[in-house]
């Protein structure tokens, strides 16, 4: 590649290793860094064992495809690092806090079943297979899309000066299209070819943990907000707009949109109220979505807008049923 | 979506597929696929359409497209099993058999989709007759006295129209802005559809972790279908057409709602059909 300064794999090794020294003390883990060289697409592997050990397995040969349209590799090896050290995090804050948001609840989600893998596990960037059509060795959830935005506001942030003003533009244009997607994480890829909705998909893991452990809700913070002892979804659809909470009514209304919930499932004026809510905040990022990605060719997007859709036509419905009006731009789909 | 009554020669191959025993050999494929799920329960997703709605039977084709381009691929392999054998020399018998065998089932398999495709269509007519038949919807002699005069409206009002029509046809999205509220504001005032009765919902479980396991935006088979109809490039709708009519303002979902009361299949249609072709033959009179 043009204009890309070459880096022997010492140095990689040095800046990789200095940079998650410096992100990852405090994320409640003790790190084991490692490296590996191959020519697989995964960019780390990660394997906790115990409470804390965590052994975290970089790929170096996936620096260079870390980052498409970005020139430098130096700036990819950030890129690298930060993605690791932000994911670690992620895991890390899981076990300790609430969810500030929606999108960030579904995150927490995906590391509590992260947790309770005792497996080797593979980590995807989602840099590098946002344009790709995806396979059934790939898993894209937006845990990984959560730490690729906070990785990518750090290079924007605090390695403006060693950005030029191509890359600048690369690293603004893929964070942005994550962010996008971050207002309406719908769906997400485990090990298959066509797309999961990510809410019921990580609910559905969390759920049959919860069975298996019945104490696991106590160990983090995000699942003591879940119903998690409730077996219906009009319970767990009732249960879930009792709390004020975007994470647990965006959970509610996700239960709407994407499963069967009974309209006669009585609701009173407060639950109304945030389900209205909720659905006012979901209405508000799909007009702009649509806007923004109606002609999209990227499968993940084009995913992404058939979910919504399908979310809208239901959540109407519910709405309709329900006796509820609803006055505000809409998406009505031909289904 | 078409319009297009069967031509004689349609009705003509319909009976001679039934002749040939394509309706007994459909109740042998049904027989085989209960068997097939006996302990399970469940069924072939590409057997059976997920609703009798005219949208959910028209993606439903697609699937018909798919089973008959598989059956096709297999049949040549029948022919080619067939030419092989008899070229090399070597009457081999049991891969005759085998060959005739499969090209036989294949060409039954496929006489069988196209006997549904052809069903579906006359399913298709009478539903658009029926649309059709539902004129007084519409307050022609309104329509007529306003854009008589105004033949400018009536271009900016059609143009919307076309858009709507153009989202039911799923060729795009269509969105309405705040630069069509004074059109759509004017179509309502010309129709008057009744809301249709809410449908009847399938009973389904009411674990939540079922539904979980079952939920899923599309399955590996409706993406195969889908990819199928777009490489051979059959025109209709596919199996992951979603197209939608998207108001961008609470002013033009308002206008919206009283021209299209609710998102039924029905009211959808009159749109469709009625209302296109009635601003369609007025701009024809004044142009």
């Amino acid at each position: 590649m043009m204009n890309e300064e070459r880096m022997s794999v010492f140095e990689e090794k040095k800046l990789i290793t200095g940079l998650m020294q410096k992100e990852t003390p405090g994320c409640g883990f003790d790190v084991v860094l490692g490296f590996e060289s191959g020519l697989n697409e995964r960019i780390l592997r990660l394997r906790l064992s115990g409470d804390r050990k965590l052994e975290v397995n970089l790929n170096l040969g996936h620096i260079g495809k870390s980052l498409p349209r970005v020139r430098s590799l130096k700036i990819k090896a950030y890129y690298c690092a930060l993605f690791a050290s932000e994911y670690i995090r992620i895991l890390g804050r899981a076990k300790r806090e609430e969810p500030g948001s929606y999108f960030e609840g579904l995150s927490f989600l995906d590391s509590v079943v992260m947790h309770r893998s005792e497996k080797l596990i593979s980590v995807w960037s989602p840099t590098y297979l946002w344009d790709r059509r995806l396979g059934k060795a790939h898993v894209l959830r937006p845990l990984e899309v959560s730490a690729a935005i906070n990785a990518l506001n750090k290079i924007r942030i605090f390695l403006s000066n060693e950005l030029t003003e191509d890359d600048r533009l690369a690293v603004e244009a893929i964070c942005e299209r994550f962010i996008s997607y971050s207002g309406l994480p719908e769906v997400s890829y485990i090990h298959s070819r066509v797309p999961d909705y990510s809410a019921i998909d990580a609910l559905w893991r969390v759920l049959k943990l919860a069975e298996k452990e019945p104490g696991i809700g106590e160990e983090f913070p995000i699942l003591s907000m879940l119903p998690l002892d409730e077996r219906t979804t009009d319970g767990f659809f009732k249960r879930s707009l009792q709390t004020e909470n975007e994470f647990i009514n965006g959970i509610a209304l996700r239960l709407v949109a994407f499963l069967r919930v009974s309209p006669e499932t009585e609701l009173s004026e407060e639950e109304r109220e945030r389900l209205a809510g909720a659905f006012k905040k979901f209405m508000d990022f799909s007009l702009s979505f649509c806007r923004e990605n109606h002609a999209s060719v990227r499968p993940i997007e084009r995913d992404n807008l058939i979910a919504i859709k399908t979310a809208c036509r239901a959540i109407n419905r519910y709405l309709g049923e329900n006796g509820t009006e609803f006055f505000s731009g809409n998406i009505h789909t031909v289904i | 979506m078409e319009y297009k009554e069967l031509s004689k020669l349609n009705n003509h191959e319909l009976q001679v597929y039934r002749l040939l025993g394509v309706n007994r050999f459909q109740r042998l494929v049904l027989t085989i696929e209960r068997i097939k799920h006996h302990r399970v329960g469940g069924h072939n997703e590409n057997y059976h359409p997920d609703g009798m709605s005219i949208f959910s039977l028209e993606r439903f084709r697609s699937f018909l497209v798919y089973n008959a381009f598989l059956h096709s691929v297999s049949l040549l392999f029948a022919i080619s099993g067939l030419i092989l054998s008899a070229f090399l020399g070597h009457y081999r018998v049991a891969l005759c058999v085998f060959s005739v065998l499969l090209l036989v089932a294949n060409l039954y398999c496929i006489m069988l989709q196209r006997t549904n495709f052809l069903r579906l269509r006359k399913r298709f007519n009478r539903c658009y007759k029926r649309v059709l038949s539902n004129q007084d919807v519409l307050d022609k002699e309104a329509m007529r006295k306003l854009y008589l005069s105004n033949p400018e409206k009536l271009r900016q009002d059609f143009e919307v129209i076309e858009r709507i029509k153009r989202a039911l046809d799923s060729e795009s999205d269509c969105f309405l802005t705040d630069a069509d509220t004074e059109s759509l504001r004017r179509i309502s005032g010309f129709v008057s559809i009744k809301p249709a009765a809410a449908g009847h919902r399938k009973e389904a479980s009411t674990e939540i972790l079922d539904q979980c396991a079952a939920a899923r935006p599309y399955t590996v088979l409706q993406k195969r279908a889908d990819s199928v109809q777009r490489l051979l490039r059959i025109p209709g709708r596919t199996a992951l057409d979603h197209p939608a009519i998207i108001t961008e303002n609470r002013e033009c979902e308002e206008f919206y709602r009283r021209i299209i009361p609710s998102d039924s299949p029905d009211c959808l249609l009159t749109i469709r059909f009625t209302l296109a072709e009635a601003y369609s033959k007025l701009l024809e009179e004044i142009e």
